[in-house]
């Protein structure tokens, strides 16, 4: 069965890159627009593998979903954070709740494929 | 190789063979010296005459004693122990004459054998050769002395011949010897004195090469080479400091971001590929650009040590830089001979702009909002150095939320200036009005036929009122740039300007605020064309830009084919910013509040909710309203409509009293 990767990120935009990116590999893709909605979503599938979640969102920030995931599901999937350059604060902060590194938009697919094959792996 | 040059060694001698050839020599004199007393001993067990073994043995030692005294060659010295050794040989034999004599002749063997120590095969040679002589005139002149049986000549042809088979033995034993342990030391010499040129060759490369080149390991730590250039550059890095330290002398925040994007690297959790490709790449320092590069030295992961190689991209920089002004001013020109009111009109207003940012004392919504406005326009008039000046300072208030200080504005100031320098050589005298061939005629005409001077007046007054056409016409090109720029291509741009002309000087700051209502409609109005597909739209959108005039005024409008105003999430927002979002009224003024935007992300066009606010203002300075209609799913129209008097030019019609 294909690897399952929940993609969040507010922009429509961006999660179609990165779905098609991923689904161009090989993997499966559930996405979510927000934290909240990322949250709801996750608990039909318990069979997600990898996290790549936006961090500037309304309603619950990537931040906030990362010390949900962590703190509240106590699920210590790998999360990748897509951000801009120049978020060092933000970064750190991820860092510290766990996540397992970060993607600079705009990303290169192929690298970003790279990157969730050996998350899952 | 020759038989020759098998057997002579070459001439030099390394050190390392002078100082074991003076203690093998030593101990082979030794040996010698014991050798004679052995002699002695047997002459008097076998009653031969142990005085004369002990006169002509020690007189055989005065050859080598006398060759170390006088010789300088060590080698030279071995040779003479060789052959010394042999005269002691038949001294052995000679005294050992009666049973045993024949064994005695073993003592040649065990020596010729021994003789391998020197690492020499001219020392075998020579005491082969003296140990054939010595038989030779022996067994001719007093043959007892050497066999003690009656010996046929072939008989001793087959004790040669295993003399002969050891000799040759011992020689290869000696040179093997020579070649692969005494000349060892000559073979490590050579490669220490490549080594050490290869390494004045790269020492040369690295003070000659305009690049900075270092490797670091993991954590960072430099390596003692570098590059003269990175000397250069970072004169006051100390043993053992890090790069990241060393880069933070320079430029202390990209230092820290390069030392978080390198924890990536060598945390290993990501792929390499993708960590070291998001390393920051550029930066700026002392009024020097430099790119840094890093790549992994070795075959395969885990990477132990890496090569960071520093470029000075000052002039690559400057040229971009040289260029993109150049084309700049070929797009400013290109407008100024379409409309060069326009353009005139649209430097007078950025110059006003750029004022109040000047102020101390301008509020934070307003320095925003004009910010916002300049960006705008000087994209629309394809200034794309300033849009792009004016979004760093956006980027800058937003993420420090304090107003840029008098050094960055100074930055933005200081292309504006390059900017309107150009413009002023392409515009000479800044607003004219311009009769073409055909109007020049018509004006004429008008004086000839002694038209009445209302008349006149209200044809002159008409050239400098410009056609709205025009202007919409340079909202569409404006309006497809921004669909291109937003990923919504194929966008249709219908204008509808019922012929209208506006005083430009008049709708100058409106026309400058207007851009925003154009691109909210395109970034925020139409949708994504996957979206327009999934309801059943084409997937270009369309936006129309109207204008109208009748006896209760101006209208001026956009309006969009695309997803209408999402209220709820309009309420939301002006309910969180403390505004009254009840009616339709309020909930439109909220949407024209800065600070208050349903945009969900800031992109380059649009997104900081400042825009419609200037938009508001824009209009209500030329007593005008704004109103918007919205049905969810087919569109969106933004109109503003203006009082009689907006309409009309600025001077006025009444002629002077006679």
């Amino acid at each position: 069965m294909d690897v399952k990767v929940l993609v969040i990120d507010d922009s429509q935009m961006v999660r179609r890159m990165v779905s098609n990116a991923l689904q161009g590999a090989g993997f499966a893709t559930v996405e979510a627009v927000d934290g909240v909605d990322a949250l709801s979503k996750l608990t039909d599938n318990g069979d997600t593998k990898l996290i790549v979640c936006d961090v500037n969102m309304p309603r619950m920030s990537g931040i906030e979903f990362l010390e949900a995931l962590r703190n509240d599901r106590k699920s210590e999937l790998p999360v990748v954070m897509l951000t801009t350059e120049g978020q060092p604060e933000l970064i750190q902060r991820a860092k510290s709740l766990g996540a397992k590194g970060w993607i600079v938009k705009p990303f290169k697919a192929d690298l970003l494929v790279a990157a969730a094959k050996k998350l899952t792996t | 190789m020759s038989v020759l040059d098998y057997l002579r060694l070459p001439p030099e001698i390394s050190d390392f063979e002078r100082r074991y050839l003076a203690r093998v020599n030593r101990i082979g004199l030794y040996a010698c010296a014991a050798f004679v007393a052995v002699t002695t001993l047997v002459a008097w067990a076998n009653g031969t005459g142990p005085l004369l073994a002990l006169t002509l043995g020690t007189l055989a030692l005065v050859g080598p004693v006398v060759a170390m005294r006088t010789q300088p060659s060590p080698r030279t010295h071995s040779i003479v122990l060789g052959a010394t050794s042999m005269v002691l040989g038949g001294l052995l034999v000679h005294f050992g004459q009666g049973p045993l004599q024949i064994e005695m002749h073993f003592a040649f063997f065990v020596l010729i054998a021994l003789l391998a120590v020197f690492a020499n095969p001219m020392v075998v040679l020579v005491a082969a050769a003296t140990v054939a002589a010595h038989h030779a005139v022996v067994y001719v002149a007093a043959p007892r002395s050497v066999f003690n049986y009656q010996a046929a000549w072939w008989v001793v042809a087959v004790h040669a011949l295993f003399v002969v088979i050891e000799s040759v033995a011992a020689c290869f034993v000696a040179r093997s010897f020579f070649d692969n342990v005494i000349g060892l030391e000559r073979i490590v010499t050579a490669r220490t004195a490549e080594v050490t040129a290869r390494n004045a060759d790269m020492r040369r490369v690295l003070d000659a090469v305009t690049q900075g080149f270092v490797t670091i390991t993991a954590d960072g730590t430099l390596s003692p080479e570098r590059s003269a250039a990175f000397e250069r550059w970072f004169p006051t890095v100390t043993a053992g400091s890090t790069w990241f330290e060393c880069l933070a002398t320079r430029a202390p925040s990209f230092a820290e971001r390069s030392k978080l994007a390198w924890d990536e690297v060598v945390a290993g959790f990501m792929p390499i590929e993708l960590t070291l490709d998001q390393m920051p790449r550029e930066f700026e320092a002392d009024g020097a650009h430099y790119r840094v590069e890093y790549r992994p030295i070795g075959a395969s992961e885990p990477y132990e040590r890496f090569l960071v190689v520093m470029t000075d991209v000052s002039d690559e920089v400057a040229r971009a830089q040289v260029e993109a002004e150049h084309r700049e001013t070929m797009v400013v020109l290109e407008r100024a001979l379409v409309d060069r009111n326009g353009v005139t009109s649209f430097f007078e207003e950025a110059a006003e702009l750029l004022k109040t940012l000047d102020h101390a004392s301008t509020p934070m919504a307003v320095l925003q909002r004009n910010l916002h406005t300049l960006k705008g326009n000087a994209s629309l008039f394809g200034l794309a150095t300033i849009a792009s000046k004016c979004h760093a300072l956006e980027d800058l208030i937003v993420r420090t939320g304090e107003a840029p200080n008098a050094a960055q504005i100074a930055l933005l100031r200081h292309e504006w200036e390059r900017a309107s320098r150009d413009a002023e050589r392409l515009l000479g005298r800044p607003a004219t009005v311009e009769f073409d061939e055909e109007q020049y005629a018509a004006l004429l005409e008008l004086v000839r036929t002694n038209a009445a001077s209302v008349t006149i007046l209200r044809w002159l007054r008409d050239r400098r009122m410009e056609p709205t056409q025009r202007r919409l016409a340079q909202f569409a090109d404006q309006a497809r740039t921004i669909a291109e720029k937003l990923q919504k291509p194929d966008l249709t741009v219908v204008i509808e300007d019922s012929g209208v002309r506006l005083d430009a000087r008049r709708w100058r700051s409106f026309w400058g605020a207007f851009v925003h209502a154009v691109r909210n409609a395109i970034d925020h109005g139409i949708e994504t064309p996957d979206e327009r597909e999934e309801i059943g739209k084409p997937a270009g959108g369309r936006i129309w830009l109207r204008t109208r005039s009748d006896a209760h005024g101006v209208v001026v409008e956009v309006q969009d084919d695309g997803r209408g105003v999402n209220w709820n999430r309009l309420r939301e927002k002006a309910l969180a910013a403390g505004l009254p979002a009840n009616t339709n009224d309020e909930l439109t003024r909220a949407m024209f509040t800065d600070a208050v935007s349903t945009a969900e992300s800031v992109t380059e066009v649009s997104g900081r909710g400042v825009g419609m606010g200037a938009l508001l203002d824009a209009t209500r300075a030329l007593g005008g309203e704004v109103s918007v209609h919205s049905t969810p799913g087919v569109g969106t129209t933004v109109r503003m409509s203006f009082p009689v008097s907006a309409s009309r030019p600025l001077e006025s019609l009444k002629p002077a009293a006679a």
